[in-house]
């Protein structure tokens, strides 16, 4: 039993690696409760869900970045913060860590201008299912381009546990 | 010669409303008001432009930004009856997949109806930020979508023969690719004949791009060469306005403004002849030079 328990551990450690999340829209309608909640239940992160990015959300997200933060465009910031969230984002690009994403009703916007991100998530209306499948790509791209320690962090603790596993077998 | 009163007056070297800029052609000292509602007047050395009041393009971003929300409150509503439903792909038969194929739709037409000289963007390369999309799902998904929309003027059900890999993928102004194959195959809808097969399939295959063909039975058509025209309808009691395929074209001229390629998309008609009264003709929708991912 323990055994098996130990190496559920090593391959859920393996498979999900949780990244810290914090997504900013204005509007409640979008990344709502029951996208968050399945996130969480699924493994995909911790998520923290923010309505507008005021000179103090900006000082904390530059301090202590995020994994991934996700921001609507429009609506999003306060005056004395950016003129929206596109330029928020470029610069939570150059300052921080963190991986970005920018989302918006006027998608096209998206993909005519040229925006300093790592993702642009062009689709704006999401079930739940298309949520966790955008998170999923977005933790991967993230894992593989901006957090390659945390993954092999990971990796080391499931393979610890897994050596465990054998070991006491 | 003076422009309006009210005006809110620029002088910028490039319009960033559409890319035909015929202002730029104008006789001097002329003023004149383009088709989306911009007055102009070319003073021998710039284009001077002037707002109206309410241009399409705040019309547009207007409607975009209150009904998107909306429309996401219906998504989100018809999760709950069913969580496993996605835009991805409608299921007719599943009711709640059914409420998110509607909301999709409202979501076109509000890009397209509205929006669709939003897409006269200044020429900035579009993103490569997006995703690669398999064409086959984004023909897949409209086929699906469009099929909600019930009416005595559209084909109840069609036989659809889809020949298109799934290793085919695009990545380039997905949106404005899946807008244009949405426009086609709401106008299969609209004008095949009930029953009779559709045939959906690439050809012209290279190792960047492809060329999408939409092929259907319908009416035949007595003046094909205004068929992208504005307004026009072979009937006039078809279903809509007679503007699908005239917006289709605009989103052409966008896809290839923000493209590197010398190799321009283009949306080509052909009509055959299918049977021996001249009644029935053989409808061929070519999108050519579409960028593989």
């Amino acid at each position: 039993m323990k055994i098996t328990l130990i190496s559920k551990a090593s391959a859920i450690l393996t498979q999900y690696v949780q990244l810290d999340i914090v997504i900013v829209d204005d509007n409640s309608s979008y990344f709502d409760e029951a996208m968050i909640k399945a996130a969480k239940t699924h493994g995909l992160g911790r998520i923290k869900r923010l309505y507008q990015v005021d000179r103090s959300v900006l000082n904390e997200l530059v301090r202590n970045p995020p994994d991934v933060v996700i921001l609507d465009v429009k609506g999003t910031t306060s005056e004395d913060v950016a003129k929206d969230g596109l330029d928020l984002a470029a610069h939570l690009f150059k300052a921080t860590s963190s991986y970005i994403v920018v989302t918006s009703a006027h998608k096209h916007h998206l993909t005519n201008r040229t925006v300093t991100v790592d993702y642009v998530l062009e689709q704006r209306l999401l079930t739940v299912v298309d949520f966790l499948q955008e998170l999923r790509k977005i933790r991967d791209d993230c894992l593989s381009r901006k957090k390659r320690f945390y993954q092999k962090l990971g990796l080391r603790a499931a393979l610890m546990l897994g050596k465990l596993a054998v070991t006491h077998s | 010669m003076e422009l309006p009163v009210d005006a809110d007056i620029v002088t910028l070297p490039e319009c960033v409303i559409c890319n035909r800029k015929k202002c730029r052609t104008a006789p001097v000292w002329k003023l004149d008001i383009c088709e989306y509602g911009i007055s102009y007047v070319n003073d021998g050395q710039t284009i001077q432009r002037a707002n109206a009041s309410g241009t399409l393009r705040h019309l547009a971003q207007n409607l975009r930004h209150e009904l998107n929300k909306v429309l996401q409150v219906v998504v989100s509503e018809a999760c709950k009856i069913d969580p496993s439903v996605s835009t991805r792909r409608i299921i007719p038969s599943n009711p709640a997949s059914k409420i998110v194929g509607a909301a999709l739709i409202i979501d076109h037409f509000i890009n397209m109806i509205s929006g669709v000289n939003d897409f006269h963007a200044d020429p900035v390369k579009h993103s490569q930020l997006g995703e690669c999309i398999a064409l086959v799902d984004v023909v897949e998904k409209c086929i699906d979508i469009y099929g909600i929309i019930v009416s005595t003027h559209r084909a109840a059900s069609m036989k659809v023969q889809m020949s298109v890999s799934d290793t085919i993928e695009i990545r380039y102004a997905t949106s404005i690719v899946e807008y244009m194959i949405a426009v086609l195959i709401d106008n299969t809808y609209k004008h095949a004949i009930d029953e009779s097969l559709v045939r959906i399939y690439v050809e012209n295959v290279r190792a960047d791009m492809i060329d999408l063909v939409f092929e259907n039975q319908s009416k035949l058509l007595q003046q094909p060469d205004r068929i992208f025209a504005k307004g026009y309808q072979e009937k006039k009691t078809s279903d809509g306005f007679g503007f699908g395929l005239f917006w289709a074209q605009i989103l052409v001229d966008s896809y290839n403004a923000g493209s590197e390629s010398e190799c321009r998309m283009q949306l080509c008609h052909e009509q055959d002849f299918l049977s021996v009264d001249y009644e029935v003709g053989l409808q061929r929708f070519i999108i050519r030079n579409i960028r593989l991912a």
